[in-house]
């Protein structure tokens, strides 16, 4: 992990066009700018690993075959 | 193409169903077409291309949340380049649990598909009143009281 010391108003740049920017620290937070391109996912850590984690534990583990079978017997109109 | 599924074996599919996930989802980055394949009339299966295991039971959260609704944010729309509401379609990923009863979904994370261009991606809010694990049945029971 490359690990850098920047000030306010100072920034890294990350490849040709993605740009992070201190903007703001108060006490323990410090308010980052983030300059990307839009194919560019940015998201707050905690909720991207969350919703990784969720995703992993919705695909894990074999489904026996009677409750795969009754689910593809509910209906629409069941609720 | 022929492709191996996790819920129906070996399946003819079309190259125009094909949903293209440019960055795949949270977790799962290098699977990046997906197929959507009904699973009796409730659910669907969104099946990776690439890789048979990678499967997800998903359903459309307007059957079960009356009230779901998602504000897809300008950078959402414009990278999916939706051009209208007619353009999307919405599922969310279901973790089925056994019994079934304690199965949840995901409402705060959902698939966001581009039906006239065949795009897709898991759109992450930053803010949401939803959770990731919102009890499937909840709502099915208050409805019938």
């Amino acid at each position: 992990m490359l690990i850098l010391t920047r000030k306010l108003g100072e920034s890294i740049r990350i490849g040709d066009d993605i740009e992070v920017k201190i903007v703001g620290i108060s006490g323990d937070q410090i308010k980052l700018g983030i300059t990307a391109p839009r194919e560019v996912d940015v998201n707050r850590g905690e909720i991207y690993e969350a919703i990784r984690k969720e995703n992993s534990r919705a695909m894990s583990g074999e489904l026996p075959a009677d409750l795969l079978n009754a689910m593809k017997s509910m209906k629409k109109n069941d609720q | 193409m022929i492709i191996q599924t996790k819920y129906f074996g070996k399946q003819e599919i079309k190259e125009d169903d094909v949903l293209s996930f440019a960055n795949g989802i949270p977790g799962f980055a290098n699977d990046k077409r997906f197929i959507i394949q009904p699973f009796g009339e409730a659910f669907s299966v969104l099946q990776s291309i690439d890789d048979a295991d990678v499967a997800f039971i998903i359903t459309s959260p307007f059957l079960y949340f009356d009230h779901f609704s998602v504000d897809l944010p300008d950078h959402l729309v414009q990278r999916l380049e939706i051009q209208s509401q007619k353009d999307v379609a919405v599922w969310v990923i279901v973790s089925v649990r056994n019994p079934f009863s304690e199965s949840t979904v995901n409402l705060k994370a959902p698939i966001i598909i581009n039906v006239r261009n065949k795009t897709g991606k898991q759109y992450i809010p930053e803010q949401s009143d939803y959770s990731l694990r919102t009890p499937l049945t909840a709502p099915l029971t208050e409805k019938r009281v």
